[in-house]
This record gives structure tokens, C-alpha cells and sequence, in this order.
């Protein structure tokens, strides 16, 4: 796997590598002379590699799950769709133009925590580690209603992959991959370092200011400590989405 | 007595506040609209006070849905109507000549509200004017210390009400 030392280039494209799991053969070899046909059109030159790579494609006869669960590298699944699923997916027959799209968005992904000097295997996510959400994330990363309700969940404090998982209900694998691609794009920040400049909501408010006194910024150092959420009457919320008609998607 | 929730619509004239509330109220929005006398927006009517809307839920309580006056020169009734909200929704314009700037009002004026409660900004009309995009809305809000989702809607669909009001709720759960 190309790495933060080891920046391979083809002219002034990135070198990386992409590893199949679990798709029938045919696909496997589909998928293959795709981004060798999409090579002239891709951002960055993507190459097979057994083993190891930059991103692993796996396919509906594969886990999406990792041998080591925590380890940080992209996963795109192929198969057939699923709305529940988060994460990156492609569905069959594969197109090359939702290829070539899906490629270009990793690829930048990949290459952007290149930049910040992140190696794809450096993200090591612990169950219980919390981390903070520093922004919301760009719509690249945001490709599917889960994503956004993961993100959603991560504006308030400070979480864990563990309480993500209980809390959205969704797979671990997609949680996991969410995170990883937070990572990647140096969004999340651990819980255990001093709080960022961006507060959440519900949380402390930075901008004191009023449309009568719009410049009244608080200096970062007298930032007041976060503020409780207002307490939310018990069983309200279900009742809420069970009269907008939200309880059949599995709410928690 | 009747038990009573209340969440928030906001945004600027025309950005869909009486039909965000519309789309999701069991009764018809109750609108306080007049003739429109602000020649930038070519809208016929308004509104000055509010628009309300509701929704029983299974044990009687009311959830109310209010939508803001749009206009800054009305933000006094912003705070009257922010007490004991249970979360926000800022509807932007995009066809605007500077939403980032829409967004900053709302920011500002609901401060308060946003930091103890729930929030989600709701960026419209983005098919025919997709700049800025969602991500330069992200920014902004980074800047104002402001962490919450910012999606682009459609609240003349329904669905995607009952979406913006799932992210309220699901902050809220926290």
C-alpha cells in the first residue's frame, strides 16, 4: 500500500490500489478492466493489488467487516442495493460512469488524508474511544440518508463508536466506516483533547451577538462551559415519530 | 391542561416557512399574511406575525408548529416564540443574493435557542441555484462555532419535512 512516506505519482496523478473480496468472478473481472477502461478519465490511477490496498471492494459474498476491525480503509461494497446500507456502495450490473464517480470521491478521500500526513492503516478506532465531531461533513461523505443520521448523532457530544452503533442501529461495519472516512478528512477529533473553537448545538454558545449587536463575539478564552441540553420529557420523542409516522424505520 | 411542545420554523421571506409547516400540520397553517409591500421579493402576501400549525400526539399533547416572521424588523417576536422550543429549523433561500448572510441572521438571532436546544438548517432551491453549496453553509457555520445538520430540502415534499424534524428529534436524544 502506497503511504504518507511514500507518495507514489503517475505524472501528476496518485498512485493507488484497490483489493476485490467476494465478488463472483466475472464481476471481479468486469470490475477490473472497468478502471483499466476508466484509467484516462479517473483523478487518480488505480491499480489491483492482492492483499492490502488503499481501498477494498468487496462484494455481497464478502464481510464488509475488516480482519481487524479497526483499521481505517475504505470499503466499497457491490451488490445488490439496500436502502438500510450506509457506507459506499455500488449496485449491479456495475456502470462505468457510477464507477468512475465512486472512484474519484475515494480517491480523494484517500488522497486527501495523504495530505494531512495519514496513512490509510493509521486510523485505529477503538470501541470505546469518543470523539468529537468538528463540522458537518461535506456532502461526499453524506451519500445516504444513514450517513446523515450518523453524522446527526455525532453533533451533540462527544461519541463512541460503540454508543453510535447502539444509538443509530445501523451495522457496525457502517459505523465504523463512517468514522474512518471522518477521520480521513481530519473531521473527528478525540474527546480527550481541549474542546475546538466549534461548539455543537445544545451545546455552549460562542456568538453571543444579537441583529441589534452583531459583533459582540466572546473572546475564545471566556467561552462559558457547555450549557445542559434542555431536558426532554420522557417517551416524547416516540410519540412525536410515531405520529409523524418515523417508528417503522426502527427508531431507538 | 393540555401538555404543549413547540418547534420552530425560521427563515427568510419566501423560504417556506408557512409550507414546511403545511406539509407536516394535521390542520391547515394558521397564517397571519398581509400584502406584501417589500418590492425585492416578488411574493403577493407575507407574514407579519406567524404561521401555526399542529399535530395530537397518541396521549393528547399538542406539538405546535410555529413559523417565524421572516423579516428581521419582526425578530423581537424571534425570542417570545424561542421560549421553550424543543429545536429550529432554518430554512434558507438560495435563490437569494447572499444566503450565507440569511444564515448569519438566523445564527445570531436564535442563539440562544440553538445552543440548548436542537437545530437543523435546510438550504432550498438548490436545483436552480447551487451556489453556495452545502458545504460553503458547513463552513460558515464552523465559523460561528455552530455544529449542526445542514442538508439541501424541498419542503414543499412532505417526506422531507418529516426528515428535517427526524434530525431535531434525533439531537435531542442526547
Amino acid at each position: 500500500m502506497t503511504t504518507a512516506a511514500n507518495p507514489a505519482t503517475k505524472g501528476q496523478r496518485a498512485l493507488l490500489s484497490f483489493s476485490v473480496e467476494g465478488l463472483p468472478p466475472r464481476e471481479e473481472l468486469l470490475l477490473k478492466s472497468l478502471v483499466r477502461l476508466l484509467d484516462h478519465r479517473t483523478h487518480q490511477h488505480w491499480a489491483w493489488k492482492a492483499g492490502q490496498a488503499d481501498l477494498r471492494v468487496v462484494g455481497g459474498q464478502a464481510s464488509t467487516a475488516t480482519d481487524d476491525p479497526a483499521a481505517a480503509v475504505p470499503v466499497l461494497a457491490i451488490g445488490q442495493p439496500d436502502p438500510q446500507r450506509g457506507g459506499h456502495f455500488l449496485p449491479l450490473p456495475l456502470h462505468a460512469d457510477e464507477l468512475e464517480h465512486t472512484l474519484n470521491r475515494l480517491g480523494a478521500l484517500v488522497v486527501h488524508a495523504r495530505g494531512l500526513g495519514l496513512a490509510a492503516s493509521d486510523g485505529h478506532i477503538a470501541e470505546n474511544e469518543e470523539f468529537r465531531l468538528l463540522r458537518w461533513p461535506p456532502a461526499a461523505l453524506l451519500e445516504t440518508p444513514a450517513r446523515v443520521r450518523l453524522a446527526t448523532l455525532m453533533t451533540g457530544r462527544p461519541t463512541s463508536l460503540l454508543l453510535l452503533r447502539q444509538r443509530s442501529g445501523l451495522a457496525p461495519q457502517d459505523c465504523l466506516d463512517f468514522l474512518a472516512d471522518l477521520r480521513r478528512a481530519e473531521l473527528l477529533e478525540s474527546a480527550r483533547q481541549p474542546a475546538p473553537p466549534a461548539i455543537a448545538v445544545g451545546a455552549a454558545p460562542i456568538m453571543l451577538s444579537t441583529p441589534s449587536a452583531p459583533d459582540s463575539v466572546l473572546p475564545v478564552d471566556s467561552r462559558p462551559q457547555a450549557l445542559a441540553r434542555d431536558t426532554v420529557q420522557p417517551g416524547l420523542l416516540a410519540r412525536i415519530r410515531s405520529r409523524l409516522g418515523l417508528l417503522a424505520t426502527g427508531h431507538k | 391542561m393540555t401538555v404543549e411542545h413547540k418547534i420552530l420554523f425560521t427563515g427568510t421571506m419566501g423560504a417556506g416557512k408557512t409550507t414546511a409547516i403545511g406539509a407536516v400540520s394535521e390542520i391547515p397553517p394558521v397564517s397571519t399574511d398581509v400584502r406584501n409591500s417589500d418590492t425585492s421579493v416578488a411574493k403577493a402576501t407575507t407574514t407579519v406575525g406567524l404561521d401555526y400549525g399542529e399535530l395530537t400526539l397518541d396521549n393528547g399533547e399538542k406539538l405546535r408548529l410555529y413559523g417565524t416572521p421572516g423579516q428581521m424588523r419582526f425578530d423581537f417576536m424571534w425570542r417570545i416564540l424561542g421560549r421553550g422550543a424543543l429545536g429550529l429549523v432554518i430554512l434558507v433561500d438560495n435563490s437569494r443574493p447572499d444566503p450565507l448572510a440569511d444564515l448569519d441572521v438566523y445564527l445570531d438571532g436564535f442563539a440562544e435557542l440553538i445552543a440548548k436546544t436542537a437545530c437543523v438548517v435546510a438550504v432550498g432551491r438548490m436545483e436552480a441555484h447551487p451556489k453556495p453549496d452545502i458545504d460553503a453553509f458547513a463552513q460558515r457555520m464552523e465559523a460561528r462555532g455552530v455544529l449542526c445538520p445542514v442538508l439541501p430540502a424541498n419542503v414543499t415534499d412532505a417526506r422531507q419535512v418529516v426528515e428535517l424534524l427526524e434530525l431535531l428529534l434525533l439531537q435531542l436524544e442526547t
